[in-house]
């Protein structure tokens, strides 16, 4: 059972590198949102182990890192956790394509009540260009469950 | 598996977190002591992240310099050695200016001018929001960084310190919508705030009353009156000029001379020199939050007059009002 821990630590520093890693303007743009879908991955696999302190920490996190408003992404981190706990066990029993429109479309959401607490911007294109990251978690969804299970199979064999 | 267990979230825990979340968000907003331990805290963690992803990069290019051309390192070499020698020459007039102006100083305002310390910080990370350009420096609150100090390139102004950690330090650069700065307009004296947009190469002045002169190229140099920004240093040309028939007002859009895409060195001025005394926590949120006539108003009052200080013991004045404001930001 330890290495489930460290399963869901060693994931957790993954994203927060990979979300604090300057890559260049467009992946600083369109990049998915690695910590919000690690929350959420372990919130629907391990909800024995994380929860909504977990998902209240991280986002915490994230507002500092991105130095935004501090709270903002940390009170939406804990709905979206919370609502995954809530319909976890419809989630686990979908199929991944399922899991990941459901997941596009709760960031969708996210990303329009962050914008609408943060505010900042004016045009309509920059709306569409800053809501393609909710599309990149789409396709980020299955890519990070099927790494997050191979790290999960490999450490569980030490 | 746990699939059959119910893993309901408890209703207690989640309005705790909400209201805490909430209660964060009003802190910070209101800038509270509270907000900025955080920030510092955790930012101690997150910069640190930044800056150990950063730390392979600048092996890889440590690496390519190594193995770099040797007649093109010569080459380096010398044109160095000649600006070098330039800038040598330069400073020999500075210093001779220098003591100069200190004397002259002395005997208006009884205080001399200050040369500023500058740091030299390596860029380690963009953290840029829709309309905000931010980055993350290397050099943190143990070399002496604390928000608030201005940040330049070899160039101009590139922004000031936003907030700053054990391991790092977050700088909001000057074209952030959520900047201002007080700056005078080229030969003609007029004093106004010049206000980022979010756009990587625009900042605009607004309001200007057209009895003054402006062309397309005019230089705009920090004023020194907010108290953040060291008078004289250059900010932005004028690239467009709007003029609204029936108005008589113009309105400004420049675009910066600090070289924003391609940093990837910067200084940071840790004492920033003739700051007029005050800047206490208030007047200098006021510049980077939007609350720019509030700003105006604060900074317009700040050089005392030239009477008053004559009279009073000279080197206390200045100190008392820089060192409660380091305490505050050291919290």
């Amino acid at each position: 059972m330890r290495s489930e821990w460290l399963a869901i630590l060693l994931t957790t520093i993954l994203a927060l590198v990979l979300t604090l890693t300057p890559f260049g303007d467009w992946y600083q743009q369109h990049a998915p949102q690695w910590l919000l879908l690690t929350v959420l991955y372990w919130c629907i696999h391990a909800p024995g182990r994380v929860g909504l302190v977990y998902a209240w920490f991280m986002g915490l996190l994230l507002d500092v890192g991105t130095v935004g408003l501090l709270g903002a992404n940390a009170l939406l981190f804990t709905f979206g956790a919370a609502l995954v706990l809530t319909l976890r066990q419809m989630l686990s029993a979908a199929t991944p394509i399922q899991q990941a429109l459901f997941v596009a479309g709760l960031s969708t959401i996210y990303l329009l009540f962050s914008l609408w607490i943060q505010g900042g911007i004016t045009s309509s294109m920059a709306l569409l260009g800053y809501l393609s990251r909710a599309l990149s978690n789409l396709i980020a969804w299955p890519l990070i469950t099927l790494v997050f299970y191979l790290i999960r199979t490999r450490l569980s064999r030490i | 598996m746990s699939l059959f267990e119910s893993h309901r979230p408890g209703i207690t825990k989640l309005l705790i977190l909400v209201l805490a979340s909430l209660m964060l968000m009003a802190l910070d907003r209101a800038g509270s002591n509270v907000a900025i331990r955080i920030n510092t805290g955790l930012g101690s963690i997150t910069d640190g992240i930044s800056r150990l992803t950063q730390a392979p990069s600048q092996w890889a290019s440590d690496i390519t310099l190594f193995f770099e051309n040797r007649s093109s390192q010569v080459a380096t070499i010398h044109r160095l050695q000649e600006e070098n020698l330039l800038i040598k020459g330069q400073m020999q007039q500075f210093y001779d200016l220098k003591r100069e102006l200190g004397h002259l100083k002395t005997l208006l305002h009884g205080q001399t001018t200050v040369v500023p310390n500058v740091l030299l910080a390596r860029m380690i990370a963009i953290n840029d929001g829709p309309e905000q350009r931010n980055f993350t420096i290397n050099q943190g609150l143990s070399d002496g960084v604390r928000p608030g100090q201005p940040v330049i390139d070899g160039h101009g102004i590139v922004g000031q310190v936003l907030r700053s950690s054990l391991t790092g330090a977050v700088v909001i650069e000057v074209v952030s919508r959520k900047h201002n700065l007080s700056v005078s307009l080229g030969d003609t004296g007029f004093i106004g705030l010049l206000r980022g947009t979010g756009t990587r190469d625009a900042l605009t002045m607004d309001r200007i009353p057209d009895r003054y002169s402006v062309k397309v190229g005019d230089l705009l140099t920090t004023s020194g009156l907010d108290g953040v920004f060291p008078k004289g240093y250059p900010v932005a040309r004028v690239s467009q000029i709007h003029d609204d028939r029936g108005q008589a007002f113009i309105n400004i859009v420049a675009t910066p001379v600090a070289d924003l895409d391609h940093l990837s060195e910067v200084l940071v001025l840790t004492a920033p020199p003739d700051a007029p005394p005050p800047p206490t926590q208030k007047t200098q949120q006021a510049n980077t939050v939007d609350q720019p006539d509030k700003a105006m108003i604060n900074a317009g009052k700040t050089p005392p007059p030239a009477n008053e200080s004559l009279s009073t013991p000279p080197a206390t004045q200045p100190k008392k009002p820089l060192s409660k404001r380091e305490k505050a930001h050291a919290q």
